[in-house]
């Protein structure tokens, strides 16, 4: 016994040295590629900070003194506080939709056994497929016939919410079903014996039960959301709806402003969703392959 | 008797509470999802046998649109430099995905290490396209101002390359790579993870190295994920490389160096409003993106099974 271990151990060893070699070349390509993540956010950040003569004289230096008034001119003179607002309302007003709409169905998916159900089942595994722009724009104006978007339309910000909420609807009930699926039937027997209607069994026993998956729906359909931008560019025809994604759209090829402001735009715009991901990473890692998950 | 076969086959928990439940919840949000999500495609794939601009005024043309389509050769451009640009991401991502989720979960990193890189590699799936977008934009300007021009200058005296204008297809896949490998490095990490040590274990035993592990376990037990993984990626990058190609050139670059399927759709659509075009080329772009993602799948399953 002792010798094998002893055998075994040295061919660990004879192993360690090829090992290290391979870990440290691929330890170069590891660094590589987080600096090139990291640098370039760190770079707008730094030229958001300097005078738009101190960038186009070197792109590489340090600001001479903080520019704070960069963020004041694109928050006030460029509405980004505007965008900023209308970003947050379209985002929490999505959020609260799409758990209204997905919480329930992923019960009845989840728990009711019927043709009817399963083919529900299948029919949003279907659509979960569609690519985008297949409906962007017959969407467009079918809502225009229905006056919910256009120049005049105040209910611009109302209508994201319910359209992207409606089209979250297939990943996230894919995603909440399984949690509902694990939970015991039992419970759900004693409420049927005790005479609980569906409505008093979802509410005070299904519910409670799968509160950390109406979190991470939550969670993810807010940084959808929150970066939303192909819908947001086609339907928001009104600068007054601008939301942050749109807002930049224009400023970037808008003359008017430099690169110091439009730097300190994109840190405006970049920030919450940072500090969200800092804060909530684990959750967010798990929620995988969410709806936009490859860009571009 | 027939009907009494049939309903034990039925395999149903429901109540009449049950039902109410479902019409009200599950069935109102499917009316509407159908009301605004389907009803609109069904309508399109209508539309797209129509010269129709957007008004009342529309005429019934039969296969014309399509046949436009199918002619034009800014068309197949466009899904020549969308299959370049997949190709691109392909061959990061996938490369890159496999090296650091092996890296970071066989060839022992500490724990500390791997959760940084963990961290900072899935931060451009937190970010917005166009945010991404603007950014590099920056980044390859051309001039001094451009990080990258500035970059090559200090060895090579007064480089200068307006990269998006010259190079579009590369800058575009090169980005959209970079949002990629974060996500798709934790998928493959999480796969790796569920191999069982055991069989580690007994080859480590058996006296297979690290690299013999690798092709001999890791691969096989793995090749599933990343079927999924390059079909994803297809299948997402084909019909929509729009978002970020919207951000860099919208006008589809020079003589349409950088035009793609998805911008093709939408400048058709909402530029110019030519809606029954636009919704046929939409729908051609569905059959091939789909075409092209099933024979990759099929023919990566044969593949899998030969290893």
């Amino acid at each position: 016994m002792r010798n094998e271990l002893k055998t075994e151990n040295k061919k660990n060893r004879v192993e360690e040295p090829a090992l290290t070699v391979t870990r440290n070349i691929v330890r170069i390509f590891l660094i590589v590629w987080a600096i090139l993540i990291i640098f370039p956010l760190l770079w707008a950040l730094m030229s958001s900070l300097k005078t738009s003569a101190e960038f186009m004289k070197s792109a590489w230096a340090l600001p001479k003194k903080l520019q704070w008034v960069n963020y004041a001119t694109a928050w006030e003179k460029a509405n980004f506080s505007q965008y900023f607002l209308n970003s947050l309302f379209l985002s929490v007003g999505t959020v609260i939709l799409t758990i209204a709409f997905t919480t329930a169905s992923a019960y009845v998916v989840g728990k009711f056994k019927h043709p009817v159900i399963k083919s529900v089942e299948i029919f949003y595994s279907i659509f979960m497929m569609v690519p985008q722009m297949l409906l962007l724009l017959p969407l467009y104006q079918f809502l225009r016939k229905l006056s919910m978007v256009g120049t005049d339309s105040a209910n611009v910000l109302f209508t994201l919410m319910l359209v992207n909420a409606l089209q979250g609807v297939p990943f996230y009930v894919f995603l909440t079903t399984p949690f509902v699926r694990s939970l015991n039937d039992s419970v759900l027997e004693a409420a049927e014996i005790d005479g609980a209607n569906q409505f008093q069994a979802f509410i005070t026993l299904i519910v409670p039960m799968i509160v950390p998956a109406i979190f991470m729906v939550g969670l993810l359909s807010f940084v959808g959301i929150w970066n939303e931008y192909v819908m947001s560019i086609t339907y928001i025809k009104n600068p007054k709806y601008y939301t942050l994604s749109t807002g930049i759209n224009n400023l970037i090829t808008n003359n008017q402003y430099g690169y110091d402001v439009k730097f300190a735009a994109l840190m405006i715009a970049m920030l919450p969703i940072l500090i969200v991901y800092a804060i909530f990473q684990k959750p967010l890692q798990n929620g995988l392959s969410s709806s936009d998950g490859v860009k571009g | 008797m027939k009907s009494k076969t049939f309903k034990r086959r039925i395999n149903s928990n429901m109540t009449p509470s049950k039902w109410i439940f479902f019409a009200v919840t599950c069935g109102v949000v499917l009316a509407l999802y159908i009301t605004f999500c389907v009803v609109p495609i069904f309508q399109s794939v209508k539309m797209s046998f129509y010269d129709w601009k957007g008004g009342t005024k529309m005429k019934y043309i039969k296969w014309d649109n399509y046949i436009e389509v199918f002619s034009d050769k800014i068309f197949w451009k466009a899904l020549k430099n969308d299959l370049i640009i997949t190709l691109i991401k392909e061959v990061v991502i996938c490369f890159l995905t496999v090296l650091f989720a092996v890296t970071l979960t066989r060839f022992r990193i500490k724990t500390g290490e791997a959760t940084f890189y963990k961290f900072v590699f899935y931060v451009p799936n937190v970010l917005s396209t166009v945010i991404i977008g603007a950014l590099w934009k920056f980044v390859f300007t051309s001039g001094s101002s451009g990080l990258v021009n500035m970059f090559i200058s200090l060895f090579k005296e007064g480089f200068n390359l307006d990269w998006l204008a010259v190079h579009p297809l590369g800058v575009i896949g090169f980005v959209a790579s970079w949002c990629g490998v974060g996500l798709f490095m934790l998928t493959m990490i999480a796969s790796i993870q569920q191999i069982p040590g055991e069989l580690y274990e007994a080859a480590r035993i058996d006296g297979a190295g690290e690299m013999t592990q690798l092709k001999y376990i890791t691969m096989p037990a793995v090749w599933l994920q990343l079927t999924f993984m390059v079909v994803s990626i297809l299948y997402q990058s084909l019909g929509g490389n729009f978002g970020l190609v919207n951000v860099f050139l919208p006008n589809g670059g020079t003589n349409g160096n950088a035009m793609v399927m998805g911008l093709y759709v939408y400048k058709y659509g909402d530029g110019e409003s030519r809606l029954g075009f636009s919704y046929a080329s939409s729908l051609v772009m569905l059959v091939i993106t789909c075409a092209i993602s099933l024979s990759v799948k099929f023919a990566m399953n044969k593949v899998g099974d030969l290893i």
